[in-house]
């Protein structure tokens, strides 16, 4: 920091023409995305908490209800559904994920002969339109003419119903997911493990370190904020995970059973289907609360476990 | 890599071997990844009596290219495509327009309150859009801006975007970073000749930071290409669906035309994955760069 600020001084120093011109400050910069921000985040999200206490379907103007809407809540037996459905994609998702593009980048870390390629055609599914995963694992889930139960007719397993099965509707959209995921994750542990030093790895041999405990006292640590981003990002995509569920379910939103009714289809089916837009809106802020409240606990938690080199905490 | 010249000769025998395993997981894991992109491309060419037979063939004996332009007719899909492009085009100027001139205000200038404006643009990134979407929905309502492309148009300009893997906040972040990393010694030679602020910007900051613009062109491509939340709220007319919301035409209730649908997502999927192909360095390079998704 000191080195910064002195740098800093010094060019100032250096510049003494910027002082005659006549300074308008950021603003000019700023006034397209500063309009933006008043009049489509910072409205919106007042007129969204305002609503989240009234009664509201759009067509009358809202009525005060007070914390009737949170109340509600506490006892619809589907938001409940909807929350454990979420978390069961949160818990295992987001680890499953990680570990497996962990697992990809550590085998592409050494250089190879078709790395490059390799590297491509484990990202490709990232950059596949979403509708479009959705689509091609709806007819790989084909309870009848799928390409999966015939895989599975070869080992001579039963077919299933997949998408249309409740025990098996979310754990095949998880496969779908972090078939999209693990190429993402892998090209930023990529990136991750080129900024460890090899010294460490030379010194840590010397010493007559095992290659397990490389990985567990060199590697692992020092992925530490790599590993602690993609937690996060992650943790809120499937928190707030819709499109290929509204997709695969679009017939009948959150079936089988309500087994894939998740947070934001159910926000959804209320704002849209059903016009609560105060109940919605209610849902909507306590989806927001909790992505912070997770997020700051984790970053919390963190400065207890990962450790940072040099200036990268920015 | 220092660590492998100083290695014996045993274990560069292991290495070799290890390799050799390695090359087979990495093919194996690469084929399963692949699998259902070839199989979309397969189904996608059998005839109607091909595609409902069991079990399936992975390789159609009679690859019918006629389905390409039968997918096209089952569904209004250059309509559909149009309106993609519409929206896609104005996505990405849109967030060039308003999130270069921002990034350049949250990097190069100095102003008070700099950085606390700036943590308000990352806590934009941790924003759900699923808070915004019911409100944002009554203002267009009101502005009279349902009934038209103009509520996937018009926020991009005033540096407004969410999209559950990319944001204009994302963006701002993202060049930030780049034009952070530019010489200051470049800036100052530039202002000692006496140029303003957007002469800088334009001249000296845009040309040098290239990389970064291309970066988020890319990704406001991709994520508006492929975006179905906004479009599934906002376009409430058919005339209006971009691809994303089309797609889903091809399904009904009772039967799914899979060759055709297969044909229509891997024609949507096509734009994507070519400018990946092409630019695949940019991607990578902003994945790395802000971890972000997609």
């Amino acid at each position: 920091m000191p080195v910064q600020q002195t740098i800093r001084h010094a060019t100032e120093a250096g510049r003494p023409r910027r002082r005659r011109r006549p300074w308008r400050g950021p603003l000019p910069f700023l006034l397209p995305w500063l309009i933006g921000f008043i009049a489509l985040t910072i409205i919106p999200l007042c007129l969204s908490l305002y609503w989240s206490f009234t009664n509201y379907d759009i067509l009358q103007p809202p009525q005060w209800v007070g914390a009737s809407n949170y109340v509600q809540l506490v006892h619809d037996p589907l938001f409940r559904t909807s929350v454990i459905n979420t978390s069961f994609m949160v818990v295992i998702g987001v680890p499953a994920g990680i570990v497996l593009g962990l697992g990809c980048a550590l085998l592409l870390r050494r250089p190879i002969k078709g790395s490059a390629l390799y590297r491509g055609a484990i990202f490709v599914p990232a950059v596949v339109p979403s509708v479009a995963v959705a689509v091609i694992w709806i007819w790989i889930f084909n309870p009848d003419y799928g390409l999966l139960n015939a895989a599975l007719g070869v080992v001579h397993i039963k077919p299933q119903g997949w998408l249309a099965s409740p025990s098996l509707a979310k754990p095949s959209l998880l496969m779908l997911l972090v078939w999209e995921a693990v190429g993402q994750i892998m090209v930023l542990m990529l990136a991750g493990l080129k900024e460890i030093p090899g010294e460490l790895y030379e010194a840590a041999s010397l010493d007559g370190a095992k290659p397990l405990q490389h990985f567990r006292y060199i590697t692992l640590p020092l992925l530490g904020p790599v590993l602690f981003y993609s937690l996060i990002v992650w943790m809120i995509f499937y928190l707030q995970f819709f499109t290929e569920a509204f997709v695969a379910t679009a017939q009948d939103l959150g079936e089988p059973v309500n087994s894939t009714l998740f947070y934001s289809i159910y926000i959804y089916q209320n704002a849209f289907q059903f016009l609560k837009m105060g109940y919605a809106s209610a849902m909507a802020w306590i989806l927001f609360a909790v992505t912070m409240i997770i997020t700051v606990t984790l970053f919390r938690l963190q400065r207890r476990f990962i450790f940072y080199r040099g200036e990268q905490r920015a | 890599m220092n660590l492998f010249q100083t290695m014996t000769g045993t274990t560069k025998r292991r290495r070799r071997l290890t390799d050799g395993a390695r090359h087979l997981v990495l093919i194996g894991i690469s084929l399963i990844v692949l699998l259902p992109l070839a199989w979309m491309v397969a189904s996608s060419l059998k005839s109607n009596s091909a595609i409902f037979v069991y079990p399936p063939q992975l390789v159609p004996s009679h690859p019918k290219f006629d389905n390409y332009r039968k997918a096209f007719d089952y569904i209004p899909f250059w309509l559909y495509f149009r309106n993609s492009v519409i929206v896609s085009a104005a996505t990405i100027c849109g967030i060039l327009f308003s999130c270069v001139p921002a990034a350049y205000a949250f990097s190069i200038l100095r102003w008070r309150g700099r950085d606390l404006a700036f943590f308000v643009v990352l806590a934009g990134i941790m924003l759900p859009f699923q808070v915004l979407m019911v409100p944002l929905y009554v203002i267009y309502r009101d502005l009279h801006f349902l009934g038209t492309l103009l509520p996937l148009i018009v926020p991009p300009f005033f540096g407004q975007y969410i999209a559950s893997a990319f944001s204009a906040s994302l963006a701002i972040f993202l060049l930030r970073q780049f034009f952070r990393s530019l010489p200051g010694e470049l800036i100052d030679a530039a202002r000692i000749d006496g140029a303003g602020d957007w002469s800088i910007l334009f001249r000296v900051v845009i040309p040098v930071a290239r990389g970064g613009l291309i970066t988020v062109t890319l990704f406001s491509f991709l994520s508006s290409w492929t975006d179905f939340l906004a479009p599934l709220i906002f376009l409430n007319k058919g005339s209006l669906f971009t691809l994303s919301l089309g797609l889903q035409q091809y399904q009904s209730l009772h039967f799914t035309a899979f060759n055709y649908l297969m044909a229509a997502a891997f024609v949507f999927a096509l734009p994507v994955l070519l400018a990946f192909i092409f630019a695949q360095r940019f991607f990578v390079e902003g994945i790395a760069l802000t971890g972000l998704r997609g």
